[in-house]
């Protein structure tokens, strides 16, 4: 290696560069860039917790909507103590869970496209 | 050190990053300047490459330095500015009938010593500045030089030959 440094020695061009004009950024520039920095990792944070809580609250719902379905089937033999309630509650669970569901993968698709649809709105209202 | 900051990184502490924009933002704003010659585009490709640097710092294997890692990141935002700007600047000359490219266009050469040396290394093609900047002001060795640019030895030893030879000449000529 100091070979190879000893094989580029060059007065000259070393002379020309220690006497060029090294640039510098400010600190404005190293605030402004952290800035940046936490807003991106703020928002990729938040499209992570979107994305999570939509599939978390998909799932729930799918199963509730299996298990929903299982009772219609089964209902007669399996749950006839239950007098046709946990049916209707776990349909109420499932409406709860597609409900959160939607609002959460709505938001998650807003905040990964966050201008999709302007288009559409402005056809719409031309 | 270095190992202790990207950790306190990855376990959330976004502050920590502060230390890589502390160390590196000259450098990185002087290399990305050599690759495309113009103070405010360099500004921004450095701002790209800390962004870039910092959401892929998962992806950064302990085995090579952050230095060379990070270098690299800013040398291919550099190229790839440079070639956006080239593109741009290929559209707008087709539109006026010019077919001079962005780093052709100078400005007389001033009577400034330093004024000058700026002068000579902007004239500089893309790679020899580069490669002068990586081999005698950032002092990196050949191997590293291969590392960031991706070049193979012999194209590095051939570059710093030619950025010494026209250097020499464009010196020549303005003096």
């Amino acid at each position: 290696m100091e070979n190879e440094r000893l094989e580029f020695k060059d007065d000259f061009i070393e002379s020309v560069l220690e006497n060029a004009n090294r640039k510098s950024l400010t600190n404005d520039f190293e605030r402004g860039l952290m800035k940046k920095i936490h807003n991106s990792h703020d928002h990729k944070k938040e499209v992570a917790s979107r994305l999570k809580k939509s599939m978390f609250y998909f799932f729930i719902g799918m199963f509730f909507m299996g298990t929903c379905s299982l009772m219609l089937i089964f209902g007669n033999t399996l749950f006839r103590s239950a007098i046709n309630l946990w049916p209707i509650l776990i349909l109420f669970i499932t409406i709860v869970a597609v409900i959160i569901f939607a609002n959460n993968y709505k938001r998650f698709f807003k905040l990964v496209y966050p201008l999709s649809g302007e288009g559409l709105l402005t056809e719409f209202s031309k | 050190m270095e190992e202790i900051y990207i950790d306190k990184v990855l376990s959330g502490d976004v502050d920590a990053f502060t230390y890589f924009i502390k160390t590196y933002k000259n450098m990185a704003l002087n290399i990305a300047l050599s690759i495309v010659k113009d103070e405010q585009y360099a500004e921004e490709v450095t701002q790209d490459a800390f962004m870039k640097a910092f959401h892929g710092l998962k992806a950064f294997k302990r085995t090579a330095k952050f230095k060379s890692w990070f270098y690299r990141i800013v040398v291919n935002e550099a190229f790839l500015r440079l070639r956006s700007l080239k593109k741009t600047q290929t559209l707008i000359s087709v539109d006026e009938g010019d077919d001079t490219i962005l780093h052709e266009h100078f400005e007389p050469i001033s009577e400034d010593y330093n004024d000058k040396i700026q002068q000579v290394l902007s004239r500089l093609n893309t790679k020899e500045s580069l490669a002068l900047e990586l081999f005698y002001l950032q002092e990196l060795d050949i191997d590293t030089i291969m590392d960031v640019t991706g070049w193979t030895r012999a194209n590095v030893k051939v570059i710093l030959h030619r950025a010494r030879k026209n250097t020499r000449k464009i010196w020549k000529e303005t003096t």
